[in-house]
């Protein structure tokens, strides 16, 4: 009896040891282009050509193109687009070994999901830039950090 | 996908109507249809007018701005997704 807990306990611990041993956390490279179906990145060297007080709707379009959404009779453009994280990521490959039940995967760990980046740009009454969001937050153009 | 050619925006007094003739329908409007906006693919042969609402396969959207009398007054083709380079 006890040899035969033992055996099993035995038994127990070699399985574990081999999955454990089959077990690798490695550092893949991420890329940080945009995902698939969405646009490209539009750099803030772009947006910064509109001008606030100055470019109309009609500028905003042969600029940026269409957006990605209209908001309330165009008074608002959202550009929108989704990026990979990019540096490294990590991912965990774990695998059973044939004798146990022979299969395996990869985890990724971490946050993979991709970004989200979003332009908001508003419109006054008369079709004018008021003022361009970046994620949420204002975006102060260069021409008036000043 | 249609087959366009892009030298009818370089002729003097091209109108909407000329432009939606050899185009058809506008992925997107604005002002009144003042603007218009067709998503191009470029291809080996030239350039496809892409009836998609993702911006998958999009090289370029090319925005066409009309005066008063519909007269196309400027237009520009805004990079998307660069073009794959020939195999």
């Amino acid at each position: 009896m006890l040899r035969n807990l033992r055996t099993r306990g035995v038994g127990a611990l070699l399985c574990c040891c081999g999955m454990l041993q089959s077990c690798i956390i490695l550092p893949v490279p991420r890329t940080a282009s945009p995902t698939v179906g969405s646009r490209a990145e539009i750099p803030k060297a772009l947006i910064e050509q509109i001008g606030p007080g100055k470019s109309k709707r009609v500028d905003v379009l042969l600029l940026l193109g269409e957006p990605d959404a209209r908001v309330d009779a165009d008074t608002s453009f959202i550009y929108d687009w989704r990026t990979g994280r990019g540096g490294i990521g990590w991912v965990m490959l774990w695998g059973i070994p044939a004798y146990a039940a022979s299969s395996g995967g990869v985890i990724e760990l971490g946050n993979w999901e991709p970004v989200l980046r979003r332009w908001l740009i508003r419109f006054d009454d008369s079709g004018v830039v008021s003022d361009v969001t970046w994620d949420g937050l204002p975006y102060r153009m260069p021409q008036s950090r000043r | 996908m249609r087959p366009v050619s892009l030298g009818i925006l370089e002729r003097a007094g091209v109108t909407r109507d000329q432009i939606t003739a050899q185009f058809g329908p506008a992925s997107a409007s604005f002002e009144g249809d003042h603007v218009l906006a067709y998503r191009l693919q470029q291809g080996h042969s030239g350039y496809n007018v892409l009836r998609t609402t993702g911006w998958e396969g999009v090289n370029y959207d090319l925005i066409l701005a009309f005066d008063e009398s519909g007269v196309l007054s400027q237009h520009h083709m805004v990079p998307i997704h660069a073009p794959q380079p020939p195999h």
